[in-house]
């Protein structure tokens, strides 16, 4: 049974759907429920400054349902909503969504939607009441539910076919989730910069003007990649519908040796010759080590071996407990991973030791020191006791890190007091990013001791 | 019944027939609610909007000492990260999942509180209602008297649902009920000679209690910056108090609501329940307002004197920075609380500007009288009853050819698309005292157009067709 949580950071189900669905252009999600649901989720996705290109907070059409419609059944309402935001909001594909309210009072979203397909008009549903799940529980559903009804209006939708080039493969791109990855839109940019080099073509769904058309040449992908285990439940979907193959992969790679692994490892499923991959991986290897061969000499004399505690989703910590062993040498002293599945012994199928097994080499001591928990009390209190320098977490981890006379390097999710549209710390321009984020903070934490244990400098 | 015997508030609908759909001209708003009954009207089409969970979450996070426990999902909890941004609190969520809708919260209710009061050691824990508990009918109030003996904090239920209301304005009336009942009300001691906030004041001097809801830091501090200056004690609540300061509240010379639209139901509460008068003063928005709502206040220290000074000097340097100020020829859509609309209308025609369309959240019948106060507009003048609702809003800005969406809100950005439009938003802006006039001008002089294209939400065709054809009569 899922516990209380202290300072909750994730929102419900419904919400993880709203930003999915309001990150992809040309979708418009119509929320069946009270009036305030979404814009719970909209005052806490001012944490990280964020905005979407079209439709976001106040904008969400929603049927603010009232007392009458939960006594005698809100369906008519939903109705009368579908039919007139199809009038007004301009889309190429509208997603009904439901709620707690909904669900509880068993309002039929289904008959409501096939009416409006039934007069051609591009709507498809996705059910999730908040209170089955997270908010990633509400990504992966409503992924999985936009492939899976698709076919349904594909003659309505815009055309499908891709525009891009149809000489170059096409592969998918699953598992980051829009806003609950601080650094989604850095992340696929990179992705894409990256695949882009090797001579393949990526649907990330969240980055184009025309997502819609993206979701549906999903279809006609190679190949899907996933990216975290919250992206498997809509891969699977595409490999049984329409026979997609995917990969999955603990972390977005992060630095020369992870993202030639990567793009070698996906252009020989694939079937890329060499030759098209080794230019781009010469090119970034030179780029990559003219940065960091700037770095030795602070790395020596300041940057080696800090002690850090990771806070985050599964794959960021992985993700970044790897990057920062491997070039800096630096010490994992504790690990929380806050994306637990509710059903927390198991994760589709997989017993969760297995799932945090999964990783590589240099981040082996995650499965001896990690925790699994969103609670920020229980997070507060490993971090007290974890004697980090630095703890890479989320804004709400200030406190603790302050208590435990580290500096906090703000890298998951909420983050205050700060905006962040385009960056990341993936791939090999994120990994320059990221070096340069941990070594400032890393100063202000050496400029902290100072100022502690060297007073005498004041005199 | 005396409201101390209530158990809940009624909802601004029951209590005050709220009227929150309107899209007409100004001259058939006030006819529609000139009379002894306010019809209502339903939307049907409607954009998501807060509710009165997040605007009474919105007081309580600010509330010193207290944590709040939002029993519902995980979801109905999720503004507190916005919320913590602004002003670090304590909250916790019950994470209701389908089998809590199925057979009851109240086990998951009770570890939260128990948890709650020996993580936080909070004076008071508010115990914040959501759907599905409101669906599910949980008695959260035999849960809290069942609890009372063996926790230390207070428990007290916020009486929230989500759905009973149209208007989130009942989140004020419900948090300032609990805490006329359940905090002020239980206070056993009486303080004599309470202890004053505010510098230069005498510390026998009872302090005016200062209302606040929805007020920004900069408009809050605007206020506090007159009253220090002339020494008036006051006292700061709801928001940003701590749960002693509120339990004081009963010990005042007078209560002032800063909008009185908010502030009115604590304000008569405390009048009837404590004997404190409770001043009905306009919000200090505009030369007017400021004055009179200074020289008021003043007068009841016995300050009238330097009150009238410091107004003169004020309004004297304002006309000196602000003197060669012209929005002559600017056409403006204002978007704010009703009561501070004349305040606003008056700044801007004072300065040459001209106003064509209106919003505001909803009209009542204690805030009607303030359409009155609209009288120097043309009765043709476009008025939006809304609680959001930018759809609508877009549509009458595109029509009215407004240059300027001047908004109390942060959602501005969808009035950019209208050619020809420039957003401003004010809510991070003081607007109420002086500085809010010299603030509010700076705003609108320093605003200019976003650069880059934007992307169209709205048809073309929406932004022509008349507005109001979704906006019908509640059929009973």
């Amino acid at each position: 049974m899922a516990e209380a949580i202290a300072r909750p950071r994730y929102g419900c189900a419904l919400h993880g759907a709203v930003r999915t669905l309001t990150a992809i252009r040309g979708v418009v999600p119509i929320v069946h429920s009270n009036a305030g649901c979404a814009i719970q989720d909209a005052l806490a996705s001012r944490a990280g400054g964020f905005g979407n290109a079209q439709i976001a907070g106040c904008a969400i059409p929603g049927s603010a349902v009232q007392e009458r419609h939960v006594i005698f059944g809100g369906a008519s309402r939903l109705r009368e909503q579908i039919k007139n935001s199809l009038k007004v909001f301009n889309g190429e594909l509208y997603v009904v969504l439901n709620s707690c309210e909904s669900a509880m009072v068993g309002d039929d979203i289904e008959a409501m939607t096939r009416e409006a397909q039934e007069q051609g008009e591009p709507v498809i549903h996705s059910l999730l009441a908040g209170f089955h799940g997270d908010s990633h529980y509400g990504y992966e559903t409503v992924m999985a539910d936009l492939f899976s009804k698709l076919p349904d209006i594909q003659e309505i939708l815009p055309k499908p076919a891709f525009s891009g080039d149809k000489r170059k493969p096409l592969v998918n791109i699953l598992g980051i989730l829009p806003q609950q990855d601080l650094y989604f839109r850095g992340e696929l940019l990179e992705l894409r910069r990256i695949l882009t080099g090797a001579g393949i073509q990526a649907n990330t769904f969240f980055l184009s003007p025309e997502g819609v058309k993206e979701l549906a040449a999903a279809s006609k992908a190679d190949l899907t990649l996933v990216f975290s285990h919250w992206g498997v439940k809509a891969a699977r979907k595409l490999e049984e519908l329409y026979q997609i193959p995917y990969q999955t992969y603990d972390t977005v790679p992060t630095g020369m040796e992870e993202v030639e692994t990567f793009v070698r490892q996906v252009a020989g499923v694939l079937s890329l010759p060499e030759e098209t991959i080794h230019p781009f991986l010469k090119r970034e290897r030179e780029s990559f080590e003219a940065c960091f061969a700037c770095i030795r000499e602070a790395f020596y004399a300041e940057h080696a071996n800090h002690r850090f505690a990771l806070v985050g989703e599964e794959r960021q910590v992985k993700q970044y407990a790897g990057f920062l062993s491997n070039y800096f040498q630096a010490r994992i002293t504790a690990a929380v991973i806050t994306d637990v599945p509710r059903n927390a012994d198991t994760y589709e199928g997989l017993p969760l030791s297995a799932v945090s097994a999964n990783s590589t080499e240099s981040t082996g001591l995650l499965s001896k020191n990690t925790v699994y928990t969103s609670d920020a009390q229980e997070i507060a209190r490993v971090l007290r006791s974890s004697s980090a320098d630095i703890v890479l977490g989320s804004s709400l981890e200030a406190d603790a890190a302050i208590q435990s006379q580290a500096v906090l390097l703000p890298s998951s999710w909420p983050v205050y007091r700060q905006a962040i549209y385009g960056k990341s710390w993936s791939g090999i321009t994120g990994a320059i990013t990221f070096a340069e984020d941990y070594m400032t903070k890393g100063k202000e934490m050496l400029r902290l001791r100072e100022e502690k244990d060297f007073s005498f400098k004041r005199i | 019944m005396s409201l101390m015997e209530e158990r809940k508030v009624l909802t601004r609908e029951r209590r005050l027939q709220t009227l929150s759909h309107y899209n007409g001209a100004l001259e058939g708003l006030r006819d529609e609610t000139s009379g002894a009954q306010i019809l209502q009207r339903v939307r049907t089409l409607t954009q998501v909007s807060p509710d009165e969970i997040l605007y009474a979450l919105r007081i309580l996070s600010t509330i010193k000492d207290a944590a709040v426990v939002v029993h519902g999902a995980v979801g109905c909890a999720t503004s507190g990260l916005g919320y913590h941004e602004e002003q670090p609190f304590r909250w916790y969520s019950t994470n209701l999942d389908e089998r809590d809708t199925i057979l009851g919260g109240d086990e998951k209710l009770r570890s939260a509180c128990l948890r709650a009061s020996r993580e936080t050691r909070a004076k008071v824990i508010f115990i914040v209602g959501t759907p599905v508990i409101a669906i599910n009918n949980d008695d959260v109030q035999s849960l809290i008297l069942e609890m009372s003996e063996e926790i230390d904090s207070e428990l007290i239920f916020v009486y929230t649902d989500g759905f009973k209301t149209k208007t989130p304005l009942t989140g004020y009336d419900i948090v300032s009920h609990v805490l006329l009942k359940y905090v002020i009300g239980r206070a056993r001691v009486k303080v004599d000679g309470d202890k004053a906030s505010g510098a230069g004041a005498s510390a026998n001097l009872m302090p005016v209690n200062l209302l606040s809801f929805s007020e920004n830091p900069e408009s809050l501090s605007a206020i506090i910056s007159i009253f220090r200056e002339l020494g008036i004690p006051f006292r700061l609540l709801p928001r940003y108090a701590s749960v002693e300061t509120i339990r004081q509240a009963g010990n005042a010379l007078a209560s002032v609501a800063l909008n009185p639209e908010e502030g009115q139901y604590l304000s008569e509460g405390l009048e009837e329940c404590f004997q404190v008068p409770g001043l009905c003063l306009n919000a200090p928005v505009g030369l007017k307002s400021v004055r009179s709502f200074i020289l008021h206040i003043a007068e009841l220290y016995g300050r009238s004197s330097a009150a009238e000074e410091y107004v003169e000097k004020q309004e004297s340097m304002l006309e000196r920075e602000l003197g060669g100020v012209s929005l002559a020829g600017k056409r403006f859509f204002l978007d704010a609380p009703l009561s501070l609309l004349p305040g606003l209308l008056e700044t801007i025609q004072h300065f040459g500007g001209e106003v064509v369309g209106l919003s505001v959240l909803s009209v009542d019948m204690e805030s009607r009288s303030y359409l009155e106060k609209l009288s120097s507009l043309n009765p043709g003048t476009s008025v939006v009853v809304a609680n959001g609702q930018p759809f609508e809003k877009a549509n009458v800005i595109a029509k009215r050819k407004a240059d300027y969406y001047l908004s109390y809100g942060e959602e501005v950005a969808f009035a950019g698309e209208v050619p020809g439009c420039i957003p401003v938003s004010m809510a991070h802006t003081a607007i109420l005292g002086y500085e809010g006039i010299r603030q509010l001008i700076d705003r609108i002089r320093d605003a200019v157009p976003w650069s880059l294209e934007s992307p169209e939400l709205y048809k073309k065709s929406w932004l022509r067709k008349s507005a109001n054809w979704y906006v019908k009569q509640k059929v009973k």
